[in-house]
């Protein structure tokens, strides 16, 4: 269960395939391919196993210069997601 | 004007032979029944040469016996099938899986594909979104075949290299169905003129990814992010999955450089008109 002070991690010896502000990642050893909008990407970029999930949420909306609470769902719901791939780990 | 179906007569010997080439590279198939090697022509009848250049880079030989069909290659491995309809469906795909293994560098995608105003317009799509109708339907506006079924992209220059299997379209039903019925309607072969046949590569320039809505109230055109398009196009990817790290990467540079669309539409006919509208005023 992901709750604000999650600390998300990138999986290692995921490939990533950078598409201007969007990416392609995939999983040689599931095979598996996702494909991430900029702000998934945003996302992905920060789960580097320093962050909590308030501090991550708190850097995409001041990225977005946006309100830290209306993002906050938003970013749950990509870790989550992220996490049933097996893409990121918690 | 319609082509002469493929007649293969070969007075004297018992043993006819065709050859299917693609771009330097062809496979040859024999057969003592010309009705069994007909079968196979009709497949690939735009492919067909009287002559071929190039490497041969296979051979098989044909045999009927009974209702069931034989095949053997160069290689000496037999395969055997009951009926003459799944010998020539099966036939068929191992004709286009050769040349694919033969080629490995260029990249290949299960996609119909035309050209038009010197841009190929590339539909890739999973069997049933209508695909080969669309192409047929194409082809009545003026633009030019390149393939059916089977795309091959050139990653040096980004073409799309002709693979003129023979095309395929569905006769429109009275009442509009599911896609997931769509497979149900019977294809019926499309004769070609040579002169609608593309003979080089053509650029690409516009890639669909259509789906067949029966109940949609016309023609619609979404921009498909590039990273969605990665994805669709590596799910209409005939390229090896042992080098897929590398096939990800091949797609991820033609779809960051083309225009890719979601194609939802109902019927083909008017998605045709739709689409050379779209492409005349790009």
């Amino acid at each position: 269960m992901i709750n604000e002070r999650s600390i998300p991690s990138r999986r290692s010896g995921v490939l990533h395939y950078e598409l201007v502000d969007e990416m392609v990642i995939y999983d040689a050893v599931t095979s598996q391919a996702a494909s991430l909008n900029e702000t998934a990407r945003l996302i992905w970029e920060l789960c580097d196993g320093t962050r909590t999930v308030d501090a991550l949420s708190a850097e995409l909306a001041q990225h977005f210069d946006m309100p830290v609470d209306e993002i906050t769902a938003s970013v749950r719901e990509a870790l989550e997601r992220l996490c049933e791939l097996r893409l990121v780990t918690v | 004007m319609p082509v002469a179906a493929p007649d293969i007569r070969s007075p004297g010997t018992s043993v006819q032979v065709i050859h299917a080439s693609f771009n330097h590279h062809y496979i040859s198939v024999s057969s003592s029944s010309s009705t069994l090697l007909q079968h196979i022509a009709r497949h690939v009848e735009p492919m067909l040469s009287m002559d071929p250049t190039g490497e041969r880079i296979a051979s098989l030989h044909l045999s009927e016996a009974e209702g069931c069909v034989t095949a053997e290659d160069d290689q000496g491995s037999t395969i055997r099938w009951g009926d003459l309809y799944s010998a020539v469906r099966a036939l068929h795909h191992m004709l286009i899986k050769r040349f694919i293994d033969a080629r490995p560098e260029l990249i290949w995608i299960h996609a119909g594909v035309v050209a038009f105003a010197g841009r190929a317009l590339m539909f890739a799509a999973r069997p049933g979104q209508g695909k080969s109708t669309l192409v047929a339907e194409l082809l009545e506006w003026g633009c030019n075949y390149l393939s059916d079924e089977v795309a091959p992209i050139d990653p040096a220059t980004n073409a799309v290299l002709p693979f003129p299997v023979s095309p395929w379209k569905r006769i429109p039903p009275l009442e509009r169905v599911s896609a997931d019925q769509l497979h149900k309607i019977p294809k019926v072969c499309v004769r070609l003129a040579p002169t609608v046949v593309s003979l080089h590569p053509v650029s690409l320039g516009q890639i669909f990814f259509p789906r067949h809505m029966p109940h949609a109230t016309g023609t619609s055109f979404v921009r498909c992010s590039p990273s969605i398009a990665v994805l669709e196009l590596s799910d209409n990817s005939f390229n090896s999955q042992d080098s897929r790290a590398t096939e990800l990467a091949r797609l991820c540079n033609i779809a960051s450089r083309f225009d890719t669309f979601h194609l939802e539409y109902a019927e083909a006919r008017g998605a045709a008109r739709d689409l050379i509208r779209a492409a005349s005023l790009a």
